[in-house]
């Protein structure tokens, strides 16, 4: 598996806003650097200090898209590189992540949750992504998902 | 019994109690060391097992998937799996895939254990 440091997994552009951070880059496709980019995310999140509950979600649809950006449309192909965009700020976190495959039908996937799909190994990712981000959209080829999440309220935190 | 600085396993009468002590159990990180555990403690004859999950923070997709194959599996070979000590978080994604409707979730040990005596009642068997 390729390894760089995470020295090379910086932001390009460290606050194009007072309070915004945004961070673009083009990533191998390596699991193990999509960790590290996954937990700089994080990070990042935390020091806006994001709730607990918030981050499980963006954790949980931060990995599904990127295992899903690298499985499903790069193939593992280390040839191939996977784009990311991401801005973070305190009431909201948005990112966009491209492949370089041929894209899929995000209507082709099954409801996971029907009984007679409740015991197929795969399919929830998508519905895990949808289920905690505020917005989920793909664009017409289906290699780029763009998720929104909304800090939410406290109370909500809570619950 | 092997136990590892991922894994703590332990015998309670005919379970098999394996504390995970994974953060994460994914594609990024964890998944292929749980299912080698899994499957070399089946190998072994573990095939009644009782996973407390409570160090556990998130497990994705992929992962829920294979532990949906894992169980079938098991199952077929006359074992079971229940899981216990899940986190908020992870019983809200148990109810959210409705997964808890395939898998026996416990509050705690114990009754994850005493569920294993009476594993021929067992409608996951």
């Amino acid at each position: 598996m390729n390894s760089v440091p995470t020295s090379d997994v910086k932001p390009v552009n460290q606050a194009n806003t007072q309070s915004d951070w945004v961070w673009e880059q083009r990533i191998p496709t390596d699991l193990e650097i999509a960790s590290q980019v996954l937990n700089q995310i994080l990070e990042k999140l935390q020091q806006f200090q994001w709730g607990q509950r918030d981050l499980f979600g963006i954790h949980l649809a931060l990995e599904e898209a990127l295992v899903n950006a690298m499985k499903h449309g790069n193939r593992m192909d280390p040839n191939k590189q996977v784009h990311i965009w991401c801005r973070v700020s305190r009431d909201e976190f948005h990112i966009r992540i491209t492949d370089q495959g041929a894209g899929f039908n995000p209507e082709d996937v099954p409801d996971c949750t029907a009984p007679e799909n409740l015991e197929r190994p795969c399919g929830r990712g998508l519905m895990l992504m949808r289920n905690f981000m505020s917005e989920v959209a793909y664009n017409e080829k289906g290699n780029q998902v763009t998720m929104r999440k909304r800090r939410s309220q406290p109370n909500a935190e809570s619950a | 019994m092997s136990s590892n600085e991922f894994f703590q396993v332990e015998s309670h009468g005919e379970a098999t109690v394996v504390t995970v002590q994974l953060p994460r159990i994914s594609e990024s990180e964890g998944i292929d060391q749980f299912f080698a555990t899994l499957n070399a403690l089946v190998k072994k004859g573990h095939t009644r097992l009782v996973l407390d999950l409570h160090q556990v923070e998130l497990v994705s997709s992929r992962a829920l998937g294979k532990l949906v194959v894992f169980q079938r599996n098991l199952a077929k070979m006359g074992g079971w799996i229940r899981l216990c000590r899940l986190s908020n978080y992870l019983q809200e994604l148990f109810r959210i895939t409705q997964l808890g409707k395939l898998f026996q979730v416990f509050p705690d040990r114990e009754q994850a254990i005493a569920g294993a005596a009476s594993a021929e009642a067992d409608p996951a068997k």
